[in-house]
């Protein structure tokens, strides 16, 4: 198990060739979402409820409790959306540049996306050395990283997956990207017109 | 070879794994805000809340000051009282900022600040007669301060506090000193103390709190019992008075020390039974983040 892990960090196309093999369907993807969903909500939380609230020195503990289940579940939905949504976006343009992969296929590639975020956890007691505002600029400088990281995984595994270049691999990830980001942009503007 | 590199690899992942999931989730059961070391200049961040600059330093709680240029002076007032030597204080806060502080004059002086974007009335009470004053305040949009006579010692001094902020700079308390915190920010620094029960009783907020005893004439007892928040408190006792200290913490990481040393359980000085200057402290820590530092 552990060599398994460790093969998807250190050699990704390796790793989905063996993923694709066995047939180990969506499970897995879904698995690497939701637990680094999990991670990264439960740090925010912790960031935001406890640390930020302490500067302010008032605590609500039913509140907080509630907020931090909100922040938790909010991360893992809007991971498994994200996953989901962006996912079935790349299979779309593989599709366009001649991918062979399934949408199985693609959304086990893109869920590397979401892998170093599980080894970023190890970050995760400096939180409690730092004060709120440092804390929360670690979190996103970390997740920005992670970002990074996962995004070349990403180009590895879909080229793989789809048995085709890393260019056109990086074509249909960064258009279905910039398609959300568009999309994302416009509803912000939309919505911060509306109020 | 490259099976083990990889199974380290993976290992590191199952540990970031567990780590990540369970390092929040404890703090955050536990409630701990952590220290709060910054790596970042915040000199900016000053103005985060309109009026307040309160900085918290890991375990020490920083500066809590006024920023004058949020409020505005709506009246000042200079009571005269009668010179009996000795004053008592009651303060209620139910939001709004309060600040004590010693006054170099004989009258007692008034100020009273509204923030500077408020308009319409604000609602202060406070009733200065005899040898008493009382304060009562209940709207977030002021502050009050109040100069007690440097020259007269305090017989009993109460402090209710339900949100809201204090800052007391007060001296030679003699009888009793009483705060009850439930929420709030108290940042404290009491000096020449004789008093003969000092309590403090928190529910949440973040109290600053400096004691500084002078010689005791017998027995006096200091009780602090903390729920939730964060405590920092330094309490100056003279090398005269013999020390008995019972702590206990639950659920929360803190420390209570003399002179340096961790008392973690029931300790007395050489001596403490035929002194006659001694102080019976009593430390219940709750939840929360406390540490109280006892010197010599």
């Amino acid at each position: 198990m552990l060599d398994y892990l460790g093969i998807m960090y250190t050699s990704p196309k390796k790793s989905i060739q063996i993923l694709l093999a066995e047939r180990r369907s969506v499970i897995m993807g879904l698995a690497i979402v939701l637990v680094s969903s999990l991670i990264n909500g439960l740090n925010l939380a912790y960031l935001v409820m406890v640390k930020g609230l302490s500067v302010i020195g008032l605590r609500i503990p039913f509140v907080i409790g509630a907020s931090v289940i909100g922040i938790v579940m909010s991360n893992i939905l809007i991971g498994v959306a994200a996953w989901l949504l962006i996912g079935g976006m790349i299979y779309l343009f593989d599709k366009i540049l001649q991918g062979r992969g399934s949408f199985e296929a693609v959304l086990i590639a893109y869920s590397y996306q979401w892998l170093p975020l599980l080894i970023t956890g190890l970050i995760a007691p400096a939180y409690y050395f730092l004060d709120a505002i440092t804390g929360i600029v670690l979190y996103f400088f970390v997740n920005l990283i992670a970002f990074v990281w996962g995004f070349i995984y990403v180009l590895i595994t879909n080229a793989e997956a789809n048995k085709f270049s890393l260019g056109k691999s990086f074509a249909a990830t960064i258009i279905a990207f910039i398609i959300v980001l568009v999309v994302i942009g416009s509803a912000s503007i939309f919505l911060g017109g509306v109020m | 070879m490259e099976e083990l590199y990889h199974s380290i690899i993976g290992g590191i992942a199952i540990i970031g794994i567990i780590i990540g999931i369970l390092t929040p989730l404890a703090l955050i059961v536990l409630g701990m805000p952590g220290n709060n070391a910054s790596l970042i200049p915040l000199k900016d961040l000053d103005n985060l809340f309109p009026g307040l600059d309160i900085s918290i330093n890991g375990i020490s709680i920083g500066s809590l000051s006024e920023n004058s240029t949020h409020y505005k002076l709506l009246s000042t007032k200079n009571i005269s009282i009668p010179n009996t030597g000795t004053i008592n204080i009651g303060v209620h806060i139910d939001n709004g900022y309060v600040v004590l502080e010693k006054n170099p004059v004989n009258n007692i002086v008034v100020k009273i600040y509204v923030k500077k974007y408020v308009n319409g009335g604000y609602n202060v009470d406070y009733d200065v007669s005899s040898n008493t004053v009382n304060i009562d305040l209940n709207n977030r949009y002021v502050k009050l301060a109040v100069g007690i006579p440097e020259n007269l010692a305090i017989n009993n001094f109460s402090l209710d506090m339900l949100n809201g902020v204090i800052t007391i700079h007060v001296s030679n308390v003699r009888k009793f000193l009483s705060m009850k915190v439930d929420n709030g920010v108290v940042n404290a620094d009491i000096q020449d103390l004789t008093a003969i029960t000092t309590s403090l009783r928190m529910n949440n907020g973040v109290v600053n709190l400096k004691l500084g005893y002078e010689a005791l004439p017998g027995s006096s007892r200091l009780n602090i019992v903390l729920n939730n928040g964060v405590l920092k408190s330094t309490i100056k006792v003279p090398g005269t008075t013999k020390l008995e200290i019972i702590p206990s913490i639950t659920n929360s990481v803190s420390s209570i020390t003399l002179n340096g040393k961790i008392i973690r359980q029931f300790y007395q000085d050489p001596g403490f039974s035929n002194s006659t200057s001694k102080l019976y402290c009593k430390i219940t820590i709750m939840n929360g983040y406390a540490n109280v530092e006892f010197t010599r």
